[in-house]
């Protein structure tokens, strides 16, 4: 019988180090490919990843039950990263550089491609970043959440405060303002 | 009318877009999203943060709210409900040593006990005792034979008999230094609105007379009390003694009440103890 991840934070909440063990192992991926994602930074990233289960440790007695345990640690990690935005040195350095070099595990795979390939996608790859990078903080969470968590319009509604309404459109004008970014030009040159 | 960006939002399902199955209106940017790609953490990365998380399990405060004076005050408020019972069992302990002095004093000593227990309760004595006594200006007046500052001092030297030098008695007891500063925090604010509010009672009496002066800061007790109570946990960011003021309120007023109730029962006997000695 699988546990839920409410159910686990329920025996959290009597201090049951195995159920905390079962959340940091169900949602360490996950928030690091969010935080990663949103920051480029690997570093920040593995602070703002255990700040986030520092913070479901000891605010565990404002969880509600059966509240989706997802939204709630994705809300967690998201209000801990818009802190952190505010900071003057994150938004004009950190954030502007989305430094690839320092992703682990990335490309692992033991086929190595030929190097005009490789210098090819890293190309594309880093104009992606730069694109994605450029977009506003709140557009980056929904595109990020919706896309690469896979989370449904609803609960990333919950997890960034705005009604779903929003969530939408801002899908919509941000996917709208990737495309007309100079990767989306590049690309509609090529299909062209 | 809709507008073009609800019309937008209803004719797409978002929920069935995404990128395994990126087709339609978005394929193109969603074929290119796809590259924004991110490494996923090892097993050991995770056992690592597990091991490091954990030993929050048993905290009940991070260690961001201790930063600052607000995080100090946040401590005070989080600990106030395991310290109440320390400080009603002092109230008590105020309370029952008054009754016990009281017994033997006259009546001008028991308003000067109870100014010092309850200024909220002396004021509205002071009105019941000037409108419905003969005697009650000279009551008044000889209650009084104490100065204002002999008054505030006794005030002062209660509070700190048992409050003050109890909590500092206790503190060697607490083992961690970040306990001790929020239960002196805890004393601070516990003290600091016994001693102001018996001088603003002091300072409406000696200014105003008994009758508007007893008025006056009975209004402003009860206008404080209801204020704290609309404030909540904001009050006690505002000021950290306010829910410290509304416990010492209740419990004085409520003690102070069934002195005032004792007195009054037993006034004819008091009454004569007082004339014929």
């Amino acid at each position: 019988m699988i546990i839920t991840d409410e159910e686990l934070l329920e025996r959290i909440k009597k201090k049951d180090e195995s159920a905390l063990e079962l959340v940091v192992n169900r949602y360490h991926a996950p928030l690091n490919a969010y935080v990663y994602r949103m920051t480029r930074d690997y570093y920040m990233t593995e602070d703002i990843v255990q700040e986030t289960m520092i913070r479901v440790c000891t605010k565990i007695s404002t969880y509600k039950y059966p509240k989706s345990a997802k939204c709630w640690i994705f809300k967690i990690a998201t209000n801990i990263m818009r802190d952190k935005f505010k900071d003057k040195y994150v938004k004009y350095n950190i954030l502007d550089i989305g430094n690839e070099s320092v992703v682990k595990g990335i490309d692992s795979s033991s086929h190595q491609p030929p190097v005009c390939d490789i210098i090819e996608k890293q190309e594309t790859r880093n104009e992606v970043i730069k694109a994605v990078l450029a977009l506003p903080q709140s557009f980056r969470e929904v595109i990020i959440l919706k896309f690469f968590n896979g989370l449904k319009i609803c609960e990333i509604a919950e997890i960034t405060d705005v009604p779903e309404g929003t969530v939408k459109s801002r899908l919509y004008y941000g996917l709208e303002k990737l495309r007309s970014g100079r990767w989306g030009e590049d690309y509609k040159r090529n299909i062209k | 009318m809709r507008t073009i960006k609800e019309t937008l939002n209803d004719d797409i399902n978002w929920d069935d877009i995404n990128l395994e199955n990126c087709k339609g209106e978005y394929e193109d940017i969603l074929m290119k999203l796809g590259e924004y790609q991110c490494g996923e953490p090892t097993r050991k990365d995770t056992e690592e943060l597990f091991k490091r998380v954990k030993v929050y399990m048993d905290y009940d405060l991070t260690v961001s709210r201790l930063k600052g004076i607000r995080g100090l005050f946040e401590f005070a408020g989080s600990q106030l409900s395991v310290l109440k019972t320390y400080f009603i069992l002092t109230a008590l302990i105020i309370i029952i040593a008054g009754v016990y002095l009281t017994s033997a004093l006259y009546r001008t000593e028991r308003i000067k006990l109870l100014l010092c227990v309850s200024p909220l309760t002396v004021s509205c004595y002071f009105i019941y005792s000037y409108l419905n006594t003969d005697k009650g200006h000279a009551e008044m007046e000889m209650s009084c034979v104490f100065t204002p500052f002999e008054i505030f001092y006794t005030r002062v030297i209660l509070v700190i008999l048992f409050d003050f030098l109890v909590g500092l008695a206790v503190l060697p007891f607490i083992p961690s230094l970040i306990w001790r500063a929020g239960f002196l925090s805890l004393l601070v604010s516990w003290t600091v609105p016994l001693v102001v509010s018996a001088a603003f009672t002091l300072l409406c009496v000696v200014a105003l007379g008994y009758l508007k002066g007893g008025i006056f800061s009975a209004v402003i007790w009860v206008i404080a009390l209801a204020a704290d109570d609309k404030l909540g946990s904001w009050g006690l960011f505002i000021n950290p003694g306010m829910s410290m003021f509304v416990i010492n309120r209740v419990v004085f007023a409520v003690v102070s009440l069934t002195i005032l109730v004792l007195l009054f029962k037993y006034k004819d006997r008091l009454e004569d103890v007082k004339q014929f000695g």
